[in-house]
Formats: structure tokens, C-alpha cells, sequence
């Protein structure tokens, strides 16, 4: 019984995340191009991974981004997990808030792999290169989540929550959703 | 500045501005391209950008060096006749080689510009020094991390230039600028390529026991599930001999030399450096502001033993050490 409603549950939520990917997607596109006006060559750090689409996993979501970027620009999509398609020049996963602070810059990618909170697949190389990217582009947390004019005031208050949530689960507050 | 110049690593306009504002003295990067040691994709400057952070670190009192610290490859040298010319006028503080022909040709454009040897020439006697300073000027030594402590103090008594050490970050345990470990699996080195373990060659698979780790397909360690692994290299491979899997030549561990700094200081390094271009800011900011809290304790007479431990969780593999500095195995 417990096992049906956990399954319900679940395709509740990826059914609302998916109703929901239209807003989602402006939302995060809009943030990309907030970046890419600001530093407009850090995406050209790509060089040959340019326009290769990349998956990125957040474990605990029911869905997964694909992120094509270049030095004209990118775009995001929502996919929904079970539907994920292949032929990415890489894939990362990791729990959301992992992501986000690699994402913004607030965590150190190598640490955060070898000690497990982190999945990549495909080209090292490849997943090297975005990070960089997204370094040289200063992402915001805000950018990402928060549309437009209210993102600047918003980002030291979600810098602050995200790193509250991954201290808790270093300390063991919970368990490492990636093995 | 204190009385220890801190050296941190820029990997991008981004790290170079995360590591001024955390407290370097200095910082050092390098071109998007083979000339220097950490030639990765997606990391490094271009001319434009170098020529800005020159501009910013000098309006907060930092300097820039730039590395241009590979050995140039016959029929090629233009690239690093380039390189050197683009740091020039950029306004670079000063140029970190190792080739001779690079550093004769830094000499021969500019006889004032500070030249700062770097590691990979792997210069580790007075008399090797001595030839440096009297041939190129060579103001700065960047000396090898397979030196000792008590080499360093005896080196420095008899040097006639500054002496530069490492004190954080990845740890070569090879002489530096004569391995070739990684281009036998690889076919690319820091020597010439800028990259040991090239990125594009490494592969990480997580299995239901593990990580499995390799380089061009060879498996170089197995870490269990929980584990801190480490970056695939050859010389922190795990190899099996006479029947048992050891780490025979190092195990994968960072160096972390914060608690010999007041020993270094006393022997008369002039400077201390961080590892780790390819990390980002976020490593850069933990790390520089770590070592100005140490540096500044120490030129206020106080011990560096409170801040001797916040940065293990930014070590390979989760550990630390001092590496040869505290070499018991000579």
C-alpha cells in the first residue's frame, strides 16, 4: 500500500513538474540569457562543447534539464526523467542543492565529487569545461530562481539557505542522496 | 603584506578576483593555451582579459604572475614568443618560466621585468640556482615539492634569489619538469602539453561498491562507497605487487604545509604559494582567506594552530600532509 502511494506520489509530482514547464523554462532561459549579457564571452569557454547539450540530474526532482550553451547564448529544457533521451556530451547529478551551489560558484566541484555528492558521466573534459563556463559567467542563485529585479536584494538570502541545507547534510542531518 | 608573501592560484578572472578580495599578496595564471602548466578546457585567460586583471589587481595593491611555464616544442616556439608578448603588455608583475629559450627570450624583450623560476625547471641546488640568477636575472625560485625543510633553510643560505614554496594543494611527488608518467597512458604530459592526466582522458564509473577511476581506459584506483576518492594519476595509482594492491609511489593526499609556515618564515622563504588553477573560487576564496589568517597570526606572534584544519575537506582524497617537508623516508 505504502509502495502505491509512493508511486502516486511520485507521478503527481512529475505530472505537476511538467504542467509546470513552460513558466520553468522561461524562467531559467531568462537566466541564462541575464548571464550571458553579463559576461558574454564565459560561455565561449565551452570552445569544441559548444552547443553539445549536457543533463543535468537533480536526484531529488522528477525531472532533468538539458542545458545547450554557446557564446551566442543557450537554453534549458525540462525532461521529464523517465523520457530522457541519450546522446549528451555529458551528465551530472547530484542532489538539487549540491547542483545549485556548483551551479553559483559557492562550492568546490572537486571536493564535491570525490566525496561522493556528485555523479558525472560522458566527457570529463566536457563537464570541465561547463564548469568553468558557469564560473566565468557568476551565476547568481538568484539568477536562477528568482525572476528579474527582485534577484540581486533576494541573493545573499538564498546563498544563506543553501548553504544551511548542505551543511545539515554533511553533519548527517540527512542521508547523501547519490551513491 | 605580511612578512610571507601569499601566492594563490587564478584559473579565471573569476578566481583571480575571489583570491584579491580573500587577501593574496599575489596571484598567479596563465594563457588559454599548451605555454602553461594547467591547460585545461575552459580555464585561463585571453589577452583582453589578462590585460583587466592586471588592471584590478593592481588597483588593490596585488600582483600578477604569469605562467609561461612549459618547454616550448620545436616548431612551435612562435606560441610562446606570443605568450610572453601578451603578458608584457598586459603589464604582468612578472613571468614564471622554465625553459631556458623562454626565459632568454622574456630577457631579451624586456631586461627589467621580474622573471620568476618556476617549478618545473626543478631547481634544487645553489649551484642550479646560481646559473639562473647570473644567466636570466632570475629574481624568484619556485623550488621543487620534493624538497625537505631542512633543504630549503640550507638552500636559502647560499641563494641569491627569493625562494618560493608550496604550501597547499595537489602534491607532485615526481621531480617536477621531468615526469612523463602521464604520457605513457595519456600521450600528453605537463611538460609539454600543460596537462598530466588530461581531462578528456579520464573517467570515473560508479558501480554498486564503488568508484572505479581510470586514465585512457586503465583502471588506476578502486574507492568503496562513503570513500573520498582521489584524481587518476599514475603516480597515485593503486598497483598490485608481490600479490598485494598498494599506492606504491604516493596515496592520493593534498599537501597542507600551513603548520610549517613559521618554519619557513624563519629559514627565509620569501613567499608561499597555493595550488590549484583548475579548482575554482570557491576553493581559491576557503583557501587564501585560511593562509592571510595564518600568515597575519604569525607576524602578530600568535600560533597558526586554529586555522590548521579548515581546509581538509578540500583535500584529494580527504587527507593531508606535509609531503616531503617532513621527508623521513630519504
Amino acid at each position: 500500500m505504502q509502495f502505491s502511494e509512493e508511486r502516486l506520489s511520485a507521478r503527481f509530482l512529475t505530472d505537476l513538474a511538467i504542467v509546470l514547464r513552460p513558466p520553468v523554462e522561461i524562467l531559467l532561459n531568462l537566466a541564462i540569457r541575464r548571464a550571458w549579457r553579463r559576461s558574454s564571452s564565459a560561455f565561449g569557454r565551452l570552445g569544441r562543447f559548444q552547443n553539445h547539450p549536457y543533463l543535468i540530474d537533480p536526484k531529488d526532482l522528477p525531472v532533468v534539464f538539458e542545458l545547450t550553451l554557446s557564446e551566442d547564448g543557450g537554453a534549458v529544457r525540462v525532461v521529464r526523467r523517465a523520457l530522457q533521451p541519450t546522446g549528451y556530451v555529458a551528465e551530472i547529478s547530484g542532489d538539487l542543492v549540491e547542483l545549485l551551489a556548483l551551479f553559483d560558484g559557492s562550492a568546490d566541484a572537486d571536493a564535491t565529487f570525490f566525496a561522493g555528492g556528485l555523479t558525472v558521466r560522458g566527457d570529463t573534459g566536457a563537464v570541465l569545461a561547463l564548469h568553468n563556463a558557469l564560473e566565468a559567467a557568476n551565476l547568481r542563485l538568484a539568477d536562477l530562481l528568482v525572476p528579474g529585479p527582485l534577484a540581486p536584494g533576494l541573493d545573499p538570502i538564498l546563498q544563506r539557505l543553501i548553504e544551511w541545507r548542505r551543511a545539515r547534510k554533511q553533519t548527517g542531518g540527512e542521508p547523501h542522496g547519490v551513491h | 603584506m605580511g612578512s610571507i608573501e601569499l601566492v594563490c592560484p587564478a584559473g579565471s578572472p573569476a578566481m583571480l578576483k575571489a583570491a584579491i578580495e580573500a587577501g593574496a599578496d599575489s596571484v598567479y595564471c596563465g594563457l588559454r593555451d599548451e605555454t602553461n602548466a594547467r591547460n585545461f578546457p575552459g580555464l585561463n585567460f585571453d589577452a583582453e582579459e589578462l590585460a583587466r586583471a592586471v588592471d584590478f589587481a593592481h588597483r588593490r595593491g596585488a600582483k600578477v604572475l604569469v605562467a609561461i611555464n612549459t618547454f616550448a616544442r620545436a616548431g612551435g616556439e612562435d606560441r610562446w614568443r606570443a605568450s610572453v608578448k601578451t603578458a608584457i603588455r598586459a603589464g604582468a608583475d612578472a613571468i614564471i618560466a622554465a625553459d631556458l629559450a623562454v626565459l632568454a627570450h622574456v630577457r631579451e624583450l624586456n631586461p627589467t621585468l621580474r622573471l620568476h623560476l618556476s617549478v618545473q625547471a626543478a631547481a634544487n641546488t645553489p649551484e642550479a640556482i646560481r646559473f639562473y640568477v647570473e644567466t636570466f636575472g632570475v629574481r624568484r625560485v619556485v623550488v621543487p615539492r620534493v624538497m625537505s625543510a631542512p633543504e630549503i633553510a640550507e638552500l636559502i643560505k647560499e641563494s641569491s634569489a627569493e625562494i618560493e614554496a608550496f604550501v597547499f594543494g595537489g602534491l607532485c611527488v615526481m621531480t617536477e619538469g621531468r615526469c612523463a608518467l602521464s604520457s605513457y597512458v595519456s600521450g600528453q604530459s605537463p611538460n609539454l602539453s600543460g596537462v598530466c592526466s588530461p581531462p578528456e582522458a579520464v573517467s570515473f564509473e560508479r558501480t554498486a561498491e564503488g568508484m572505479v577511476s581510470r586514465l585512457s581506459g586503465l583502471a588506476l584506483d578502486k574507492t568503496p562507497s562513503g570513500a573520498t576518492a582521489g584524481y587518476p594519476t599514475l603516480c597515485k595509482g593503486r598497483f598490485a605487487a608481490n600479490g598485494e594492491a598498494a599506492y606504491l609511489f604516493e596515496e592520493p593526499t593534498s599537501l597542507n604545509a600551513m603548520g610549517l609556515l613559521a618554519r619557513l618564515g624563519e629559514a627565509g622563504v620569501t613567499a608561499v604559494k597555493i595550488e590549484g588553477r583548475q579548482r575554482g573560487k570557491a576553493y581559491v576564496a576557503r583557501v587564501t582567506r585560511a593562509f592571510r589568517k595564518a600568515i597575519d597570526a604569525l607576524d602578530r606572534g600568535e600560533s597558526t594552530a586554529p586555522y590548521e584544519h579548515m581546509l581538509t575537506d578540500l583535500a584529494e582524497g580527504g587527507r593531508e600532509t606535509q609531503g616531503a617537508y617532513n621527508k623521513r623516508w630519504r
